[in-house]
C-alpha cells in the first residue's frame, strides 16, 4: 500500500506569538522561530507509519508545499521514520489553502497512491481545507476529523469520527481517498534530537509544479482588504451560576456557557453499598451523555 | 634422625595420578572453554569508552583482593569473603607447593619450611571451612532477605564444603597410619588421626579409606574448576575483571552514548556496550543494589539486581541460541522499570565488584528515546526542552519573571562579574523553587558578593535531557551553555541546583580540562559564614533539625560537610541525621527525570524519606536541592503533614536568620 501525508510547518504557539504591523507576518516575540510540524499533520504521519508498520511492504511518503527555509515538518517526518519527502516549491504569490490543495493534487495526479492523510486543520490557518479540496480535485472519496483508524485493508478503511457528546460514528471508504486526521488519531512518538539531525544530513527532494490555478476549480482565498489589530477589551472568564447543581454546572462548562438553564429537580443525595452507588452514578452518567 | 618431610602421593597408584592430572587439566579446559565464549559473546557488544590501563587495572584487582573495596561496609559479609578466597588460595598454594616438589627437580619440601608450611595450609583450610559456614549460616540460617536462593549456590557451596573437609580428612587419613610427632603443626588432620586412631581404625582399613578418601577429594576439584565458569560460579574470575575495569570518569558523570551518529540501535542485547555485557557476568547476585534502591523500597517494578541479571540471562540466551538470532534487552526487561530509576546512584556507591548499574539503565532509556517509544509524560517533558529549553515546559520568556521586583543585576558589557549566580530551571519556575532563589539572592546581597543573573538567556543545563535518554538534546544544551559562557567570559558560576552543579561539574568537560570554576551554594554558605560576611541572630529556640543528603551534591559529588556546617552555625537548631544520610543517604525521588514522570507502584519514594525523616523526630527538614525541597515538599501535602514538617532550603534557613 502507498501512503501519502501532506504536511506543514507551524510556528510553535506556546511560545508568545506577535504581528509585526508593516507586514502582517506572524513571529515569535522576543525570541528566534520555533517552528514545530502541525500537531494534527503528525498525527496523521503516525497513523501512516502505524499502517505501515501493520504492513511492511508499506511506503509512506511526505509531502509539503513550503519554501526553502521552511522545511522543519519533511525532516522530522524523516526523522520519525518516513520513507521519502518531498518539497513542493510554491509561487509565492498564489499562497493560500487551495493553491496548496492544487499543487498537491496535481502532484498525486502524477503518482498514484492507496489513501491520502493530511491533518484536520493547521495550527496558523485553520481553513481546515486542503484535505477536502484534494480529494475534490482528484475525485476521490473523502473522511474528515477522523480519530481513529480501525482497520485499513483490501482497499477499504474503516475510520471513527467524534461527534457531539461522546459520540461516535463508524464510517467505511473505499480506497483510494483522502482522509484528515485530528490530533487525538494517534499518540505521537518521540523524535529525538539524534535522529533530527541524522534527517538533517539528508537532502530533501524538491518540485517544481509549473500550475496556474484555474480560477472556475477552485474557490478564491480572498486576499485581506486590511488587517485591524485587535481591540482592547475586558476579558470575561466564564463561570457557570453557582446555585446550579453540579451536573448543570459541567455541562455549562462544557457547553461554553450556553447552555439552557433547567430545572433543578436531578440533583439527590443517593445512601447505600458502593455497588449500588456506582450503578446510580454510572446511570446517571449516561443519562445525561457523559459517557 | 627423624626426616621432617612427607612422601607426596603416598598410597596413590598410577592410575590414581592418571585421573588427576587427566581430570584437572580437562577441568580447567572446560573452564577456559566457557570463559572464552562468553568473551566472544562480550566482544559482540557496542564498543565502549573504556581506556585499558594495565597498571591501573593491575592495581584495581590487587586492591580489591587484598579486600580494600567496598566489601567492609558489610562486616559479616566481608569477613565471610575475606576467609573464604584466602582460605581458597593458600590451598591452593599448597597443592602448587606439593606439585612443584614431586614433578620438578627442585627440593624443599622438608624442614622448618614444611612445619611452617603445613601449618600455615592447616590455618587455611580451616578458615576457608570458617567462611564457607558463615555463608551457609547467612543464607539458609539467617535467610537474608536480599540474597536469592538458587540452586546453582547452595551446588557451589556443597562442592567447596566438600572439597575442604575431604582435603582434611585426607590428611588425617595419612598421619594416623603413621603418626609422626612432627605433624602436630598440621593441628587438624594430627586431631582427626588421633581421633581415627581412638575409634579404633587399624592400619589396613585407614589406609584404604585414604585412597577412596583421595579420589573423591580429587574428582570434587576437578569438578569445581570445570564449573567455575558456568552461572553464579563465573563472578569468582569475571568480577575481578569488572573491578579492573572500574571507570574513571567522576561518579556524578553519565557515560556518552557509545552510538556512532549515523548508526541506529538494532533492537539486540548487543546494542548495549562489551563492558555492560561483562558486568553482567560479573554480577555476584549479592543484592546489595537492589536493598538501597529507592525505587524498590518504594514498592516500583525496578530491581537493578534483577536488570543486571537479565541482561546476564539474556547473553547465555544468545550463546545457546542457534539459529543467529540474538534476543533484545526488551525480550525480559520491561519499559516500565526502565522509568523507574531516580538515577541517585546508591546501586553504584554500593555494588561490591563496581557494576555501573544505572548507567546500563539509561543506556535502555536511551535506546527507547531512540525509537520513540516513551510515555506522553516523558515525550511533553523531553519536548519542552527541546522547544521551550525548560523541562517544565513554561515560555522561555518567563524565565525572568520571579525577579521583576527584585532588579537583578545583569551582564554589563565590558565589566566582568566575579560570580554568575545560576539560577536553573526551578529556580526560575517553580513557585516553591522560587523561594531559594529569592533567599540566595538577598544573602548575596547581604555578603556584598559581587554577582549578576544571566535572566533569559540561561536554559536547561541538559541534565533532565541526558538522564531521560535524550543524549543528543543534552549535546545541544551543553554546546549552547558553553558559547554563551564563553560570549560572557564567565570563569565562575554558584548555583543552588545539585543537578545543574554536577552537570556543570563533571559532564561540561568532556574529559578535558574544566573551563569555568562552578560551585555549589552550600560551598559558597559556608564560606561567607566562616568569613564572617554573614552574621547571624535569632531565637534560641531549640529546634531539631535534620538534613536531607542531595544525591546529586552527597552520593555522586561528595559533599556532606558544607551544607552541614550551614546547618550547624543556624542558631537554636540541633541537627539529628537520619538513619539513612551521607553516602547512604535515600533519595527523594526526584532525580533522572521522576519529578516530570509519573509515579507508579505502592508508595512514593519522597513519602518513604519524608516518613524517615519524621522519625527523627524533626520538624523542620533541611536540604540543599530545588528537586528535594519540592518532592518532600509534596510528600508533606500528600501525608497530610504540612504543618507538623516544614521542608526548606539551607539557604532560606540562612535568610531567615541572617543579621541585615
Amino acid at each position: 500500500m502507498k501512503l501519502a501525508v501532506c504536511v506543514k510547518e507551524v510556528l510553535d504557539s506556546r511560545l508568545p506569538l506577535q504581528v509585526v504591523p508593516q507586514t502582517g507576518e506572524v513571529t515569535h516575540l522576543a525570541s528566534a522561530r520555533v517552528t514545530l510540524i502541525n500537531p494534527s499533520d503528525r498525527a496523521a504521519l503516525e497513523v501512516a507509519l502505524m499502517l505501515k508498520d501493520q504492513n511492511p511492504d508499506s511506503r509512506v511518503e511526505v509531502f509539503s508545499v513550503c519554501a526553502a527555509g521552511e522545511d522543519n515538518a519533511l525532516y522530522f517526518a524523516l526523522a520519525r521514520g518516513a520513507d521519502s519527502v518531498e518539497r513542493l516549491a510554491p509561487d509565492r504569490h498564489l499562497a493560500g489553502p487551495p493553491y496548496t490543495a492544487l499543487l498537491l493534487a496535481s502532484r498525486f495526479a502524477n503518482e498514484k497512491f492507496d489513501l491520502i492523510c493530511c491533518g484536520d486543520e493547521t495550527l496558523d490557518n485553520s481553513s481546515a481545507m486542503v484535505g477536502p479540496l484534494i480529494a475534490e480535485l482528484l475525485d476521490y472519496p473523502q473522511l474528515t476529523g477522523v480519530t481513529k483508524v480501525r482497520e485499513c485493508s483490501c482497499g477499504k478503511l474503516l475510520a471513527e469520527r467524534s461527534l457531539d457528546r461522546g459520540h461516535r460514528e463508524l464510517i467505511e471508504m473505499e480506497l483510494p481517498g483522502v482522509v484528515t486526521f485530528k490530533i487525538e488519531a494517534a499518540e505521537p512518538r518521540y523524535v529525538s534530537v539524534r535522529r533530527l539531525e541524522q534527517a538533517r544530513r539528508r537532502e530533501i527532494a524538491v518540485r517544481q509544479l509549473d500550475i496556474v490555478p484555474s480560477k472556475s476549480r477552485l474557490p478564491r482565498w480572498p486576499d485581506a482588504e486590511k488587517k485591524v489589530p485587535p481591540r482592547a477589551r475586558v476579558k470575561r472568564k466564564f463561570t457557570p451560576d453557582s446555585n446550579l447543581p453540579p451536573a448543570e454546572r459541567v455541562k455549562m462548562i462544557m457547553a461554553g456557557g450556553v447552555a439552557p438553564q433547567q430545572s433543578s429537580q436531578n440533583s439527590a443525595i443517593l445512601e447505600g453499598d458502593s455497588e449500588y452507588l456506582s450503578e446510580q452514578l454510572f446511570r446517571f452518567l449516561r443519562h445525561h451523555e457523559f459517557i | 634422625m627423624e626426616q621432617i618431610t612427607r612422601e607426596i602421593e603416598w598410597n596413590v597408584t598410577l592410575w590414581m595420578q592418571v585421573f588427576l592430572y587427566v581430570g584437572a587439566f580437562a577441568g580447567v579446559l572446560i573452564a577456559g572453554w566457557r570463559l572464552s565464549r562468553r568473551y566472544h559473546v562480550w566482544k559482540l557488544g557496542r564498543s565502549a569508552n573504556v581506556q585499558v590501563s594495565i597498571p591501573r587495572s593491575l592495581a584495581n584487582a590487587i586492591a580489591w583482593i587484598l579486600n580494600r573495596g567496598k566489601m567492609p561496609r558489610d562486616g559479616f559479609a566481608s569477613l565471610m569473603h575475606l576467609l573464604i578466597l584466602w582460605g581458597f588460595i593458600i590451598l591452593f598454594i599448597g597443592t602448587t607447593l606439593v606439585f612443584l616438589e614431586r614433578q620438578t627437580p627442585l627440593h624443599f619440601f622438608y624442614g622448618p619450611f614444611y612445619l611452617v608450611a603445613s601449618a600455615v595450609i592447616d590455618l587455611g583450610g580451616l578458615g576457608f571451612l570458617i567462611g564457607l559456614g558463615m555463608a551457609v549460616y547467612r543464607r539458609y540460617v539467617q535467610r537474608q532477605p536480599r540474597l536469592k536462593a538458587s540452586a546453582w549456590v547452595g551446588t557451589l557451596l556443597g562442592l567447596m564444603i566438600a572439597i575442604g573437609v575431604t582435603g582434611f580428612l585426607l590428611e588425617g587419613f595419612r598421619i594416623s597410619v603413621t603418626m609422626p610427632g612432627f605433624e602436630k603443626v598440621s593441628f587438624v588432620g594430627y586431631g582427626l588421626a588421633l581421633m581415627f586412631r581412638a575409634g579404633g581404625l587399624a592400619t589396613e582399613e585407614l589406609t584404604r579409606l585414604h585412597r577412596a578418601d583421595w579420589l573423591l577429594h580429587a574428582a570434587l576439584s576437578i569438578a569445581f574448576f570445570g564449573l567455575a565458569t558456568v552461572y553464579f560460579f563465573r563472578h569468582i574470575i569475571v568480577s575481578v575483571l569488572s573491578v579492573a575495569l572500574r571507570p574513571t570518569r567522576a561518579r556524578g558523570a553519565l557515560r556518552p552514548y557509545e552510538l556512532s551518529p549515523e548508526s541506529n540501535p538494532s533492537g539486540s542485547v548487543f546494542d548495549m556496550t562489551w563492558k555492560d555485557l561483562l558486568d553482567a557476568d560479573a554480577c555476584t547476585a549479592c543484592g546489595r543494589c537492589t536493598s538501597v534502591c529507592p525505587a524498590t523500597a518504594a514498592g516500583k517494578t525496578l530491581d537493578p539486581r534483577g536488570v543486571v541479571l537479565k541482561l546476564s540471562d539474556l547473553v547465555s540466551r544468545h550463546a545457546s541460541r542457534r539459529d543467529g538470532t540474538t534476543p533484545s534487552a526488551f525480550d525480559t526487561i520491561t519499559e516500565r522499570e526502565l522509568w523507574d530509576c531516580t538515577t541517585c546512584g546508591a546501586c553504584v556507591y554500593e555494588c561490591p565488584v563496581d557494576i555501573e548499574v544505572f548507567d546500563k539503565i539509561i543506556d535502555l532509556r536511551r535506546q527507547l528515546v531512540d525509537v520513540g517509544n516513551i510515555s506522553p509524560a516523558a515525550r511533553g517533558c523531553l519536548e519542552g526542552l527541546e522547544h521551550r529549553q525548560n523541562p517544565w515546559d513554561y515560555p522561555p520568556a518567563q524565565r525572568a519573571t520571579w525577579s521583576e521586583t527584585l532588579k537583578l543585576p545583569g551582564i554589563v558589557l565590558g565589566k566582568k562579574p566575579e560570580w554568575i549566580y545560576w539560577i536553573g530551571c526551578a529556580g526560575a519556575f517553580e513557585p516553591s523553587a522560587q523561594s531559594i532563589s529569592r533567599a540566595m539572592v538577598e544573602i548575596l546581597r547581604q555578603a556584598k558578593v559581587d554577582f549578576v543573573v544571566l535572566g533569559s538567556e540561561e536554559r536547561c543545563t541538559g541534565d533532565p535531557a541526558r538522564r531521560m535518554g535524550d543524549e543528543g538534546l543534552f549535546q545541544r544544551f551543553r554546546n549552547k551553555n558553553l558559547e554563551t559562557f564563553r560570549r560572557h567570559g564567565i570563569h565562575k558560576i554558584v548555583t543552588h541546583c545539585p543537578h545543574c552543579f554536577n552537570t556543570f561539574k563533571n559532564e561540561y568537560r568532556d574529559g578535558g580540562e574544566p573551563e569555568f570554576e562552578v560551585i555549589h551554594h552550600s560551598q559558597l554558605l559556608s564560606h561567607l559564614i566562616s568569613e564572617g560576611k554573614i552574621r547571624l541572630t535569632g531565637s534560641t529556640a531549640d529546634k531539631q533539625v535534620t538534613f536531607h543528603d542531595p544525591c546529586y551534591l552527597g552520593r555522586h559529588n561528595g559533599e556532606f560537610t558544607a551544607p552541614r556546617t550551614v546547618v550547624d552555625s543556624l542558631p537554636g537548631m540541633k541537627r539529628v541525621e537520619m538513619p539513612r544520610s551521607r553516602e547512604k543517604s535515600f533519595c527523594c525521588g526526584g532525580g533522572g527525570g521522576q519529578m516530570w514522570l509519573e509515579s507508579r507502584g505502592q508508595q512514593r519514594v519522597e513519602n518513604v524519606r519524608l516518613s524517615e525523616a519524621r522519625q527523627t523526630g524533626a520538624s523542620l527538614v533541611a536540604t540543599a536541592c530545588p528537586f528535594c525541597k519540592v518532592m518532600l515538599e509534596t510528600a508533606s501535602v500528600t501525608a497530610g503533614q504540612q504543618d507538623q514538617v516544614k521542608i526548606k532550603d539551607i539557604s532560606e534557613l540562612l535568610s531567615e536568620t541572617m543579621e541585615r
